[in-house]
């Protein structure tokens, strides 16, 4: 016998996108009843955020305790959270836009798809999920970057040595800007004011938005049910329709209890991987190769942006290291690739160099000690700071860009674990030399700008802020969902966020994976309107 | 199982549990003795700017980190990390037959090394440094010695970023936004 949770919602996973889903029924549908449903923990304790935080200054300690599961892990994912928050738990609240480009990338240049849906339509979610987040920022300096309103909150000032970071990268003819962030610069959603921590992975004064403080409220305020250390392991399909009756999970705490969640609304919420391992997991005799899988896409196109830098010297008036970290500037100049030419978007993002600890051996090997290593390290430091300079690049995935199950891999409860392998397409692999090669100019003219040079270059082993798995598009044949998420198999199974992309353009994408969410819950919410009336 | 057998097997798997934690939280206690030669470690090693109390206070930050440290407790990690590291032993486990390396050294010149001149200690050092083959200063203090520890701990603090830069940078605090774009105020 299982236990049974029945509402009208259930929505499976606590990061984000499931906070914002959450957030928003529960305002367009009062009443309605919403459990949430999460693999993770509550991690509820801001109180001790400031201990958490000098304990990882300190010792390398981790500052979210008990944040993940250990057989409950992907090869190929780039972060293991598994709590309620999700990752933008320890998120740098970074909240860049995609660009109109992304959206046309078929009709523009004639790669890849056009997702299905306008940049306008885009925009105006872009504009609810920055204000539901708090977003500082200031309007870019680039035209085509328009935007129907304004930011919430004012910029974060840049600090004094950000502004002479600034002075060198406008040098170079691209012009640089403080990235927006969900951090506050006025009181914002009942938290407080940032006060330059620093150290934005744990934020220890609230001043960062994360998801634990939705939930948080939307708990107190009994708008929600919170299911936390509960592994959802199968969705069961109705024996008469093509709807989901019921979602099947474990709990870490009675791992010998069935439990059996029913509803009306089922959303997937748990981000790219996990959305897309539920679905293949849950394949039956109607659907054997996973739901929402009639067509064979489930776990194709894995997207993420591909990452390329550059560490530069460079001549300035002084710079102070650690005025705030968690900060840094962003060009937008080449969000846009010119029609006719090689495709190339990327975006540029200036951070400054660390301090860089003395050097103990001086020339000729020579141990210094005291007085002599103060002095070489003087010598050698302050006249030419250091910038990181970063590119996240645009690469679009080819249908073997996939998440399986690898039968090798299980969980306790013996589910096989996903594998995500990423492929790109034959276009971004034919471009792929000289996408190095205009970055390596960039880096360069950058560096010449500042009267410097480019000391390394560095190319990293993984795709940044990932997506896909279930992308959403008209065509049954080449997606798994509509422009809603709202999957073409199922009628009330919603797959919301990060998984639904098509590609993941050239920026961060925590705030149009909630664009996109908030854009859900209005389909969503019209969709238990119907049935109501 | 008899009683007896049952009575054995308990007290082993209590003791085989408690004595290593036990051990190690002795170990991991600095001695009256140590933090003395530690002490004149510091002043050989730090620089002479930072005036004798400086020294003495970057020993004591020293000393303090030392004793809160926790071995075992789950590491930060970061994107792209999936290993599930945790924070290694204390570096004072290994520094306990430095210390004893160090009064060797010392000895050849003709005395304890508290009591060696700050050019026979510098040399003491400078020898035990190169022995143990460090190349360079750790941002965490991780046990190659401790000479090098104390160095690398002093200048990775925000009071040692803010001695380098003779400006009152403040990383460790929260600062709040106001005074963001100030120059850093000056530190004589």
């Amino acid at each position: 016998m299982a236990t049974v949770h029945e509402s009208d919602v259930c929505i499976i996973g606590g990061g984000i996108s499931a906070a914002m889903m959450a957030e928003k029924l529960a305002e367009l549908r009062p009443g309605v009843k919403i459990t949430v449903v999460e693999a993770g923990r509550k991690i509820f304790d801001l109180e001790n955020r400031f201990k958490y935080r000098q304990r990882e200054r300190d010792y390398g300690d981790n500052p979210w305790p008990k944040d993940s599961i250990k057989d409950q892990v992907s090869n190929g994912q780039i972060s293991r959270t598994m709590a309620v928050g999700g990752q933008a738990l320890h998120w740098g609240g970074t909240c860049n836009r995609y660009s109109e480009e992304d959206l046309r990338l078929k009709s523009m240049y004639g790669l890849y798809v056009d997702w299905p849906m306008e940049w306008k339509e885009l925009e105006k979610y872009y504009c609810e999920a920055e204000h539901r987040l708090g977003v500082s920022g200031e309007p870019s300096a680039y035209p085509e970057d328009w935007r129907s309103q304004p930011y919430p909150m004012p910029p974060m000032p840049l600090t004094y040595d950000l502004i002479q970071y600034k002075k060198w990268g406008d040098k170079s003819g691209y012009i640089f800007q403080g990235v927006p962030q969900a951090k506050n610069t006025k009181p914002w959603g009942g938290r407080s004011v940032c006060l330059r921590c620093g150290t934005c992975e744990i934020c220890p004064t609230g001043a960062k938005y994360s998801p634990d403080y939705t939930f948080k409220d939307l708990l107190a305020s009994r708008k929600i049910t919170l299911h936390d250390r509960t592994l959802v392991r199968k969705l069961v399909l109705d024996e008469q329709s093509t709807r989901i009756a019921a979602a099947e999970a474990s709990s870490y705490e009675r791992p010998d209890e069935n439990i059996e969640y029913r509803a009306g609304t089922f959303i997937l919420a748990s981000g790219h991987i996990w959305s897309t391992h539920l679905l293949l997991l849950s394949a039956c005799p109607r659907f054997p190769n996973g739901l929402a899988n009639s067509t064979d896409q489930v776990g194709r196109y894995m997207n993420g942006h591909a990452i390329y830098a550059a560490m530069v010297e460079f001549q300035s008036d002084e710079v102070f290291p650690g005025m705030n970290n968690g900060y840094s500037l962003i060009s937008r100049k080449f969000f846009r690739s010119p029609v006719g030419k090689t495709y190339m978007r990327h975006d540029l993002r200036i951070f400054p160099g660390g301090v860089g600890l003395p050097k103990l051996n001086g020339d000729g090997g020579k141990l210094l000690l005291g007085d002599d290593l103060l002095s070489s390290w003087q010598q050698k430091q302050r006249s030419r700071p250091i910038a990181f300079c970063r590119a996240y690049y645009d690469i679009h995935p080819s249908a073997e860009s996939r998440l399986t199950l690898d039968a090798n891999r299980k969980n306790r409860w013996g589910d096989p674990l996903p594998d995500v392998v990423h492929d790109a397409d034959a276009a971004t692999k034919a471009r792929a030399a000289e996408t190095r090669r205009h970055l390596d100019g960039v880096f360069a003219h950058m560096a010449k700008a500042g009267d410097g040079r480019v000391l390394r270059h560095t190319v990293s082993d993984y795709l940044d802020h990932p997506g896909g798995g279930c992308r959403m598009g008209t065509d049954p044949a080449a997606s798994v969902c509509d422009s809603f998420g709202r999957t073409h198999d199922h009628a009330n199974l919603f797959v919301v966020g990060a998984p639904t992309i098509p590609a993941a353009s050239v920026t961060n994408g925590t705030l149009a994976f909630v664009a996109l969410t908030l854009r859900s819950a209005d389909e969503v919410a019209r969709d238990i309107a119907k049935k109501s009336a | 199982m008899k009683r007896r057998t049952l009575f054995k097997t308990a007290v082993f798997a209590i003791l085989s549990y408690t004595l290593p934690r036990f051990a190690r939280a002795r170990a991991a206690t600095l001695s009256e003795e140590n933090r003395e030669l530690i002490a004149a470690i510091g002043e050989v090693v730090l620089p002479s700017g930072l005036g004798a109390d400086g020294r003495a206070k970057a020993v004591e930050a020293f000393a303090k980190w030392l004793d809160g440290y926790k071995a075992g407790v789950p590491m930060s990690y970061g994107y792209g990390d999936l290993r599930y590291a945790v924070v290694p032993p204390s570096p004072l486990l290994r520094y306990r037959s430095q210390f004893i390396r160090l009064q060797e050294l010392s000895k050849a010149k003709g005395a304890i090394f508290t009591a060696l001149s700050p050019a026979d200690r510098k040399a003491v050092v400078e020898a035990a440094l190169l022995e143990a083959k460090v190349t360079k200063l750790p941002e965490r203090p991780d046990g190659q010695h401790v000479a090098s520890d104390l160095m690398g701990h002093f200048y990775s603090s925000s009071e040692g970023n803010d001695f380098l830069f003779k400006a009152s940078i403040r990383v460790s605090d929260c600062r709040g936004l106001d005074t963001s774009a100030d120059r850093p105020v000056s530190i004589a």
